[in-house]
């Protein structure tokens, strides 16, 4: 077993964790950070009970295309990234696409991803239109 | 969020902490056993407000009338702290002015919070040396929620509440990382580190380290929707959001996503809004990836990864490092860390938080270089733009109001053991086990007038859409006033609210919506 320690991805307190896992991957469990400067050993019900999700059936483990009649199937990475720029390049007629492409990115990602997403909607497919759930 | 703990008095506004921010609310426990006094401004009595010595049950929507009439009464009472007016603020007079007939009497016909109340609210946050303003989207999401927040400022600075430990206007952010994505310019006005696209220095910095980019003023989400009906709009890529069923008026938004030509969702769930990607790329989740958060103190802290990717799943990072390249970008980033590094070099307020500074304990921002300690408390001594402005704030009805037709005001919000539109908590069954359904709390008395039982199914109607939930009878909330959380999706809120929108940002009026309601 090892134990891993992190933040915990719910509210924006921003608690210290730490994550107890089985040696085959498998999440056991989760302990307050006893001198985190935040959190300070306590948790509330979702930073105890709230990981479960992560072993889920239901969790997304392969990229999916639409097919015409509607439904999805399952695709290799390379073909669904693929997919994914022919259809922003189809989008990116004008030397500004700030009316034509929208970026929705994420209060769920990373400091770094945010970052990404920023340059690749300004930078990569030249709109400004980017923002995420603040407002929500 | 330590500061709370010394804290003398709190007025929380528009924050159910307890269910919201759990452990931001031990932190008020904490004062409180210091002796410290809570005063909670809500049209629900939330929990805090069992151990409150004030408590004003206001009417949604109209915070902005309470805040100017309880400055008013602190300039009447000559409570104000006149020192830090003349040294650190401009355009006193005028807001002064503006007050003059904010009586709390009339603010009273508005909020229905008694004047002798808000009298009560205003003299203690007054008279209190270090007195603090918690609130969240109790607050912002109304048609006036900027003129509130600016009033609120207006109150902290009269007052002298501002740049000192335990003082300030505080809000409590929802997200785990809604600042940290805030700050790297996840926003169409904003570059990342709040710099404004229009600037020439913004321009230099970010043509160096970019090339060529898009510097307006873009369209923010509630825009972008409206573009899609339009038909303008070709191309969107959705990043671990769920828009159906966070966005207003949802009958709008299904509409939108049904007309778009071309989605993208990246997420670790088939959530309702990927349901409608041409595209699905399935995501790796926090326990599955490294990098940084940024929480509601501005502390910048590691995540670190616990286990492998889920199947074929990978960390958003690389999905985003794979798009940029296929769309023709020159990147070659081989960790989380090397994109900090960029991230150091092009925004000024992270300029100095390295991974490795950060492994033990998170830095609060602004941290401008490698020696920089980090802020706790900001506007010390000076505000960012110098001197505070005092701004002018007056209010008027927009959007919902109650009619004939639509006599109540439904408000929406959270449940402890729920997260945003439950893509995860519902997922896990203890948590689901707490809360497994939406409700509707509905004030005693009206229930009694309905002839609504308790649990009996009830339909809820607005202008826009109707949901079906069962009735949780209560006398801890308004009369007239109905609550509904938005975490489930049989019962989805959002299909209720409307697009009334705060004309400054665009905060659409969550907490406000006109609905009749029926035994179904």
């Amino acid at each position: 077993m090892k134990r891993v320690e992190t933040t915990c991805g719910y509210c924006g307190c921003g608690c210290g964790i730490y994550v107890n896992v089985a040696d085959d991957d498998t999440v056991l469990g989760v302990a307050p950070s006893y001198n985190h400067v935040v959190s300070k050993g306590k948790l509330c019900s979702k930073g105890w009970h709230g990981f479960a999700f992560v072993r889920d059936s239901r969790r997304l483990t392969s990229p999916l295309i639409r097919q015409k009649d509607g439904t999805f199937r399952e695709a290799s990475w390379d073909e669904a990234l693929d997919k994914v720029a022919a259809g922003f390049k189809e989008a990116m007629i004008d030397e500004d696409n700030t009316d034509r492409i929208g970026i929705v990115s994420s209060a769920r990602c990373t400091n770094e991803e945010n970052f990404l997403m920023a340059k690749m909607a300004r930078a990569g497919l030249k709109t400004s239109s980017i923002d995420h759930c603040a407002r929500l | 969020m330590n500061d709370l703990s010394d804290a003398e008095m709190i007025m929380v506004m528009g924050s159910n902490t307890t269910e919201q921010h759990p452990l931001a609310s031990t932190r008020i426990f904490e004062a409180l056993e210091n002796g410290a006094e809570l005063y909670v401004v809500d049209p629900r009595k939330i929990r805090l407000t069992d151990f409150a010595q004030g408590y004003a049950p206001i009417e949604p929507g109209t915070n902005l009338p309470m805040i100017n009439a309880m400055i008013h009464v602190i300039i009447k009472e000559n409570l104000v702290d006149e020192n830090f007016i003349k040294d650190r603020t401009e355009n006193y007079e005028e807001m002064k002015k503006s007050v003059e007939d904010c009586t709390p009497e009339w603010a009273e016909s508005i909020s229905k919070v008694k004047a002798d109340t808000i009298r009560e609210f205003a003299r203690k946050y007054a008279m209190t040396d270090k007195a603090m303003i918690v609130f969240t989207m109790g607050v912002t999401q109304q048609t006036t929620g900027v003129k509130s927040i600016r009033a609120l400022a207006n109150l902290a600075m009269i007052t002298g509440h501002v740049g000192r430990p335990s003082t300030g206007i505080n809000p409590l952010r929802g997200q785990n990382n809604v600042q940290g994505a805030g700050d790297m310019g996840a926003l169409p006005d904003f570059l990342p580190g709040y710099q404004r696209p229009e600037w020439p220095r913004t321009k230099d910095r970010f043509s160096k380290a970019w090339g060529d980019f898009s510097c307006l003023r873009g369209r923010n989400i509630i825009e972008m929707f409206d573009l899609m009906e339009e038909g303008t709009m070709k191309a969107a890529y959705i990043v671990g959001e769920n828009p159906v069923l966070s966005d207003p008026d949802q009958i709008h938004t299904l509409h939108c996503l049904e007309k778009l030509p071309f989605l993208v969702v990246q997420d670790i769930f088939l959530t309702e809004t990927a349901k409608f990607a041409d595209v699905v790329l399935p995501a790796a989740s926090f326990l599955e990836r490294e990098g940084t958060y940024t929480n509601t103190d501005r502390r910048v802290q590691m995540i670190h990864k616990v286990i492998e990717p889920v199947g074929d799943s990978k960390p958003d990072w690389e999905i985003m490092v794979e798009i940029m390249k296929r769309i023709g970008m020159d990147v070659n980033y081989q960790s989380p860390s090397d994109i900090m590094d960029e991230i150091n070099a092009t925004t000024e307020i992270y300029g100095g938080i390295s991974h490795d500074r950060i492994r033990e304990v998170g830095i609060q921002w602004p941290c401008p270089n490698k020696e920089h300690p980090g802020t706790p408390i900001l506007h010390v001594g000076e505000f960012i733009r110098g001197k505070g402005l005092f701004t002018v704030n007056d209010f008027e009805f927009i959007g919902d109001q109650r009619s004939e037709e639509y006599p109540f005001i439904v408000t929406t919000g959270r449940v402890t053991h729920q997260y945003h539109t439950g893509t995860m908590t519902r997922k896990v069954w203890t948590l689901a086990l707490e809360y497994p359904e939406g409700f509707v709390e509905i004030h005693t008395k009206d229930a009694e007038e309905l002839g609504i039982k308790n649990h009996q199914p009830v339909r809820i109607t607005s202008a826009r859409g109707s949901i079906v939930a069962p009735a949780l009878i209560t006398n801890r909330i308004n009369e007239k006033t109905l609550f509904v959380p938005f975490h489930f999706a049989e019962s989805p809120a959002n299909r209720l609210t409307g697009r009334n929108l705060d004309p400054i940002i665009n905060i659409p009026a969550l907490k406000v919506s006109a609905v009749r309601i029926e035994v179904e």
